[in-house]
């Protein structure tokens, strides 16, 4: 027994610094396969992460689908509205005005007028439509034709499109240019399409806030859903997190994986509204596509290029992560050993 | 390299688990610690993995103040002891290889490093067979090992094991026995929590008892405290 002792309390001089020693010892030894193997446990982790997910295929999907439909809504109006702006920058350009003409104005009456409204000075260019061209363009239109056919006789007034001359740019002196032509007897009736084209601005410019909330709002329900879905996967795996830590894993390599998790769920998510978009887009330009090429214009929804494909896939990912980010900020701290 | 100065813990119940408890063991030393069930023997290892914080006094272990540990150091505090748990601490879903790998993946070990390693320590408590095994599918006695096999795999300077043959047959159990005396011979402080005085009294080291919290005896030659067991026949 005392020779125990003895040798208890000459090794206890030393034994104080020992544990230190070792940990510098380890540490600065290997910093640089530390490095690498910081590396390897990521791509461990990415993968490990993955597997688990499809290890409750129908539970991943269901995530997968909520998110993917949640994200689709504020993507897909995004995108309209950038097809709907180039739409309107197109129109712009237009400022024309239509005048409907009186329809016991017969058509040497409109070519007359139209005649002397190309002397104007500020008209650039006339454009006279008699009743019978306006029934045949409108015979183009998908449906019409039948609609038509069954009126006796053509309903359509003969119409004059007038461009105003480039020199008129203010609203106020195309509008004054309006006032003077409706003031015309032949006129009937006058469609200024600067109006047309401001109002059509103004319900872009309400709508785009409407998406822009309603977008925020789901965004936030995408982020709420991947938080919870990680915090049940925190629930499931407490006893793991608490075994991590017994052994000295740090809160950075505990929470790993739940990044990850988040990751993929944004990822998996982002690419259902991709495919989700293009379905969408692709029967909705079944109807827009010949409403568009009926009016002589070439317009189609354009759907996800590459370039908003990746910008999809970024923005689930970031989600995922910032909702992962939360669930483990509130929920991994008070597991503890 | 464990010093326990005046320790006092009381659970949240009100129940007093350890009063004044003090003691040291210096580096290298192999000592068991002994008591009745529920004496506190648990709560003075889970004292020292900072499972638990201790009502009043000091410990330090390693050179490292316990009481005032900052929490981000705690997970390099713990990656240098190993620990084996009563109740094993072993997660179910993934092999007796990847139980026993989670020190070294956590520290950042090179995989290669890894399998070596670990077929070292699995090697050691008889378990090489069984690497590729599901924890749930192994006996009581193998899951401690390989709970033994975690403790030990990345060579810490500190080795607590609470019951660690408390499933082993005897001759597994000296085996373990053994192991635990060879790496205090290579410096490693073990102490061990038993109840199993066959095994402490052959082994013949250092000894410290508890009784209902109190450190009643130390001393380097093992006697039972309560010799009427409670499994004794009537
Ligand atoms: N988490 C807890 N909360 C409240 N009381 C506890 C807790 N853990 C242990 N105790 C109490 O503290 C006392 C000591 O428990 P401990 O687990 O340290 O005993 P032990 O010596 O390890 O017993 P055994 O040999 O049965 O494992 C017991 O009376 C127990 O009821
Ligand atoms: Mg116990």
């Amino acid at each position: 027994m005392s020779e125990h002792s003895a040798s208890r309390n000459t090794e206890r001089a030393g034994a104080k610094s020992a544990v230190k020693k070792d940990a510098q010892g380890a540490t600065s030894a290997s910093q640089a396969p530390l490095l690498k193997s910081y590396f390897l446990n990521h791509r461990k982790v990415a993968k490990q992460s993955v597997v688990r997910l499809f290890r409750h295929p129908v539970a991943t999907l269901m995530n997968w689908l909520v998110i993917g439909i949640a994200i689709s809504f504020p993507a897909a109006s995004l995108l309209l509205l950038v097809d709907l702006d180039d739409v309107a920058a197109n129109v712009k350009d237009g400022n024309q005005i239509t005048l409907f003409l009186k329809p016991q104005i017969s058509t040497a009456g409109g070519e007359k007028l139209t005649l002397s409204l190309s002397q104007h000075s500020s008209i650039e260019k006339v454009t006279f439509i008699d009743k019978d061209q306006a029934l045949l363009q409108l015979k183009d239109i998908a449906g019409f034709d039948e609609a038509l056919a069954l009126l006796d006789e053509n309903p359509l007034p003969a119409t004059i499109l007038v461009t105003p001359s480039a020199s008129l740019v203010s609203a106020e002196q195309i509008s004054k240019l309006g006032q003077e032509l409706g003031a015309m007897s032949e006129v009937d009736r006058l469609q200024m399409d600067l109006e047309w084209v401001k109002r059509l601005f103004a319900i872009m410019d309400l709508v785009s806030r409407i998406v822009v909330v309603v977008g925020f709002l789901f965004i936030l329900a995408v982020m709420l859903v991947i938080s919870n879905t990680i915090r049940l996967a925190i629930e499931n795996r407490r006893k793991e997190i608490t075994v991590v830590k017994l052994v000295g894993g740090t809160d950075s390599f505990v929470r790993r994986p739940f990044l990850y998790m988040g990751l993929w769920f944004g990822a998996g998510g982002a690419l259902i509204a991709a495919v989700l978009i293009e379905l969408g887009f692709g029967w909705l330009n079944q109807s827009v596509v010949p409403l568009a090429s009926s009016y002589g214009s070439t317009f189609r929804l354009s759907g996800l290029g590459v370039l908003s494909l990746l910008a999809l896939l970024g923005i689930g990912m970031s989600l995922g992560w910032l909702g992962a980010r939360l669930a483990v900020r509130r929920h991994l701290q008070g597991i503890e050993p | 390299m464990i010093c326990f100065d005046g320790v006092d813990k009381h659970y949240p119940g009100g129940h007093e688990a350890l009063s004044d408890v003090s003691f040291e063991i210096g580096r290298g030393e192999m000592v068991f610690l002994t008591g009745h069930s529920g004496a506190g023997k648990s709560t003075l290892l889970k004292l020292m993995m900072l499972m638990e914080r201790p009502s009043a006094g000091r410990i330090v272990v390693g050179g490292q103040e316990l009481t005032t540990i900052h929490r981000r150091k705690i997970p390099y505090y713990r990656r240098h002891i190993g620990v084996v748990f009563q109740d094993h601490q072993l997660l179910f879903d993934r092999t007796v290889f990847d139980n026993v790998a989670l020190p070294l993946e956590i520290c950042g070990t090179p995989p290669l490093e890894i399998g070596r390693r670990v077929r070292a320590a699995l090697d050691k408590v008889g378990l090489l067979k069984k690497e590729r095994a599901l924890p749930i599918h192994l006996s009581g006695g193998e899951q401690q090992r390989v709970g033994i096999a975690r403790a030990v795999v990345n060579k810490p300077p500190l080795l607590l094991a609470d019951e660690p043959t408390g499933n082993l047959d005897p001759k597994l159990s000296a085996d373990i026995m053994r192991l635990f005396q060879q790496f205090s011979q290579v410096g490693v402080t073990v102490l061990v929590a038993s109840h199993d005085f066959a095994l402490i009294s052959h082994m013949n080291k250092r000894l410290l008892t508890l009784a209902d919290g109190r450190l009643v005896s130390e001393s380097a030659v093992p006697r039972p405290i309560n010799s009427g067991g409670r499994f004794e026949r009537t």
